[in-house]
């Protein structure tokens, strides 16, 4: 019988696993885009703590990494969506954060593997999710703290506790729920998350019932 | 038993099994040279699955266990990946839509020839060679995204053919094309498939192995489809009822006879100056429409008369049409389902906004109970019309309207559908159907509105494309990089003048270097705009530090934020232009050309990319066509306005039917070639003087930046 040959994490990333991470990255480029508006809004509105408003907001900016690390189970798959998102809002979207955004874009792509790099790439809970918004955020309030000079500000331990915040709600969280919709939705069928979650289940049905 | 060397395609006990049900049992199929063998049977029956196995599809890209073994000339290609099969086999899928993977059609024809490595010099002539026998020659300069779907489905064929294969396999090429395009794509199918073809073609041709026509399997939608478009198959092999549909009755309609029309006043419309976009040409001049409650009303026209666009009006979704306030309550069901869908299971579609009794009788009269846990999107197509039929209904609209409730559908699907229409108009429904399906028309129309043809330069306007220019015949790898080189040095500096100095001079050589329109350089500037005037106040506003200069209740500003915020406003104009100054002069395409060939980005994610950039020029489209919608359906509740949960709902469903277009065009890549090696790139693109002078005078302003 041939079956479905691979195993998560042997084999290079298929086509159709590449065009998906591309397609999250043209999707996530417009939202991410729109995005930016927002934050420019955001920011004015809260007067002088504007300058905030990119720490409440910056999960948002990081969603697309874990999505495409769940949905392929291959590492280096988040920085790449992540970087085509940055892409996409540079160059086809014209925007006014400028080409800087490209080298953000890696960094928080970076982050967010990390949670799913100690796992080994294995595990997709939502545990893990929450771990991936957190290490996001973590890195690239280490780069923004580089680049801004925030260290030493007065606001500094606030800062830091919405930025980590909103990596955990607004990327780890809202990931977790896009991520299991899309599952629900059948469009994961033949990628690896679809094929990973069919697996689960046939080991759960040999398992003694009682799990509802 | 081993296969005949001499048959180009062979299959041998076919079993396909998915999440522990058989979809395919058994089967055995056997092409000699030259066979058209018609693929039938009902929806469910695992048509489109034989097919996938014979493509390689399954098992490599999609998902399912295979039993059995396929066989080209005698040898075991059961392992063989798609894009090695497309040195002997073309594979068509269904939609013409999501089948199609570049931005213009001559690439398209060219890329099968560039994956099998056809040496450049021959790529040329054989494009137009193709395109001649196809009879799209007149459509070689045209964007793949702007074809009607005939038009599509033949360059797609074109593009299948183009390699000289010796088996092509079609999945149902005439389902989704009206009835003209139906009849253009079947006189092709008659002339390059078949015996008939015979020799005469072989010599002139030259490109096919075999210099003769391909054997052939051809997946039917409907019953004898084939021999009525006249294309003769050799042999017919009829799939049973499939393991996974259960047998279910579908469609029990309401009373077999035809009501009388009800004596209720009609509603009506007239409608003036008809267009789909506010500076869109006018589609329709001016139109009345009566629809009685308790009829059927069919539109029927050619395409592009405007069928679709005066449902939009009527349904009040077009900017100058909105509804009015006594107006009655309009339902609109869209040609493709999945467009929506706004929830995550077929119970919470059906009762959205909606009588949820009524929706579970209607469920039951249409054949989906039993599926309410299932995702919408998990439903085959037929199912996937029923619910938005049924979910539409179930809100219990005056007035329903409808746009091809049967495109796509088999005799089985067309049947049901034709079912929920009758008992709707039984239960009082005003419907209006457009169509181009006569067999409805004749059986339920009661009464029906021609629109006639619109005269000829009314298509879709343009792209704007990126005019031919001085930056426009440079590398995109060059500007590229010296657009980001430049931006980089901004951030290097807070002097307002240089910053302000470049800003100019960006926008200048937009305009004069790039030929940009000055219109469409300020429209791209507008975020920008807003963009430098928020990171001016927000510094200003929020910077802490330095001699206070202003205080207005609790803000106080500082000279130390006047400065940030001047600079960093600044900053942000100056990116801004340096961005308008990349995108606007830069063919998409040939930048990625560009990123694959100088670059050095591998094939497949120059092309994964590609399919990404046709995607993204539909997602405006397909964002539209989600939230008009969705607005429709929320009417019910009140609701009309973009709120966070409506953005959530149609981001979602933009984001699966992305994924879902996103891996057929992968197939469709692979289908064509992709991944073989060597290939060869039919229009090199190569460094020029322009390349240097531009990085030379890049060079310059960074120097004079940083040295300011």
């Amino acid at each position: 019988m041939t079956t479905s040959p691979r195993t998560p994490g042997t084999h290079p990333l298929t086509l159709a696993e590449i065009v998906s991470v591309v397609v999250l990255g043209v999707v996530f480029g417009f939202l991410y885009y729109a995005l930016v508006l927002g934050w420019r809004a955001l920011g004015v509105l809260m007067g002088p703590f504007g300058d905030l408003a990119q720490n409440v907001l910056i999960g948002g900016w990081i969603v697309v990494a874990p999505l495409a690390v769940f949905i392929t189970r291959r590492p280096g798959t988040g920085i790449l969506a992540e970087v085509a998102a940055s892409v996409v809002e540079v160059v086809f979207l014209g925007s006014p954060v400028g080409p800087i955004l490209l080298l953000s874009a890696f960094i928080q792509g970076l982050g967010a593997e990390v949670a799913f790099l100690l796992t080994g790439y294995r595990r997709y809970g939502l545990g893990v999710f929450l771990a991936s918004g957190l290490t996001g955020a973590a890195l690239s309030f280490v780069y923004a703290t580089i680049r801004f000079g925030w260290w030493g500000q007065d606001l500094f331990a606030l800062r830091l506790g919405l930025h980590l915040t909103s990596g955990v709600v607004l990327c780890g969280l809202l990931a977790w729920a896009v991520a299991r919709a899309l599952l629900r939705s059948g469009v994961l069928r033949d990628l690896p998350a679809g094929r990973a979650e069919r697996a689960e289940r046939a080991r759960g049905a040999l398992a003694p019932a009682g799990q509802e | 038993m081993t296969g005949d060397a001499a048959e180009p395609l062979r299959a041998e006990g076919i079993t396909v099994t998915h999440t522990d049900e058989p979809v395919v049992r058994g089967l055995d199929l056997a092409l000699a040279a030259g066979d058209v063998v018609a693929l039938t049977g009902p929806s469910g029956s695992g048509k489109s699955t034989v097919l996938a196995v014979l493509a390689g599809l399954i098992p490599h890209t999609r998902a399912g266990d295979l039993d059995g073994r396929v066989l080209h000339h005698g040898a075991d290609v059961t392992d063989q990946p798609p894009w090695q099969r497309a040195a002997w086999l073309g594979f068509l899928a269904q939609d013409p839509a999501s089948s199609l993977c570049l931005a213009n059609v001559r690439d398209e024809l060219a890329l099968p020839l560039e994956n099998a490595g056809v040496p450049r010099a021959e790529i040329g002539p054989r494009v137009a060679a193709i395109a001649e026998r196809c009879g799209i020659t007149h459509l070689l300069g045209r964007q793949t995204g702007q074809l009607s779907g005939g038009e599509a489905q033949r360059v797609a064929l074109a593009a299948t053919l183009v390699g000289g294969p010796e088996v092509v396999l079609l999945d149902e090429p005439l389902s989704m094309l009206d009835p003209d395009a139906a009849a253009d794509v079947a006189a092709l199918l008659r002339t390059e498939l078949g015996t008939a073809r015979g020799t005469e073609l072989g010599v002139a041709e030259g490109a096919s192995r075999s210099g003769r026509a391909p054997a052939a399997v051809i997946v039917e939608h409907r019953r004898a489809e084939l021999a009525r478009a006249g294309v003769r198959a050799s042999h017919t092999v009829a799939l049973g009822r499939g393991c996974a549909a259960p047998a279910r009755p579908v469609g029990a309609p309401g009373p077999a006879l035809r009501p009388a029309p009800t004596a209720a006043a009609p509603f009506r419309w007239h409608l003036t100056d008809v267009r789909r976009a506010p500076d869109g040409p006018v589609v329709l001049p001016g139109v009345d429409i009566a629809l009685r409650p308790g009829t059927l009303t069919a539109l029927t026209g050619p395409n592009g008369s405007g069928k679709s666009t005066l449902l939009l009006a009527i349904a009040g979704l077009l900017p100058a049409h909105r509804a009015a306030s006594g107006a009655p309550r309009v339902g609109l069901v869209f040609q493709r389902p999945e467009n929506q869908f706004v929830t995550h299971t077929v119970r919470e579609e059906i009762s959205w906004n909606a009588d949820a009794r009524r929706a579970a009788v209607l469920l039951e009269r249409v054949g989906l109970a039993g599926l309410e846990e299932l995702s919408p999107h998990q439903l085959s197509l037929g199912q996937q019309r029923r619910l938005s039929l049924v979910a539409a209904a179930a809100q219990s609209p005056p007035v329903l309207l409808l746009d091809e409730p049967t495109f796509g559908l088999d005799d089985a699907g067309v049947t049901a559908v034709e079912g929920v229409l009758a008992g709707l108009r039984a239960d009082g429904v005003a419907l209006l159907v457009a169509t181009h399906d006569r067999g409805l028309v004749e059986r339920l129309a009661d009464a029906e509105v021609q629109l006639s043809a619109q005269p000829a330069g009314r298509s879709r306007p343009a792209r704007s494309g990126v005019p031919d220019s001085f930056l426009a015949r440079c590398s995109p790898v060059t500007t590229f990089a010296l657009v980001f080189a430049v931006s980089i040095t901004l951030l290097f500096t807070l002097d307002v003048t240089p910053v302000l100095g470049l800003w100019a001079l960006a926008a200048a050589a937009a305009l004069t270097l790039g030929r940009v329109p000055l219109r469409r350089l300020l429209l791209f500037q507008v975020p920008v705009a807003w963009f430098a005037l928020s990171a001016f106040l927000v510094n200003m506003l929020s910077r802490s530090g330095g001699v206070p200069v202003a205080r207005w209740g609790p803000l106080t500003i500082t000279d130390d934020g006047l400065t940030w915020g001047l600079a960093l406003g600044a900053r942000s104009l100056a990116i801004g232009a340096l961005a308008a100054l990349f995108a606007l002069t830069t063919d998409a395409i040939a930048f990625l050309n560009a990123a694959h060939q100088q670059a050095r980005v591998p094939a497949r994610h120059a092309y994964a990319l590609m399919a990404g950039y046709r995607l993204m020029e539909m997602l405006p489209e397909e964002w539209w066509t989600l939230r008009a919608a969705h607005r429709v359906r929320a009417r019910g509740a009140g609701r009309d306005r973009l709120t966070l949960d409506a953005f959530r709902r149609a981001a979602f469903s933009l984001l699966v039917v992305a994924l879902r277009r996103g891996q057929q065009l992968a197939e469709a890549l692979e289908a064509r070639g992709l991944g073989r090696s060597p290939r060869t790139v039919w229009r090199p693109v190569r460094w020029g003087w322009r390349d240097a002078a531009l990085a030379a005078s890049a060079t310059l302003t960074i120097v004079a930046v940083l040295a300011l």
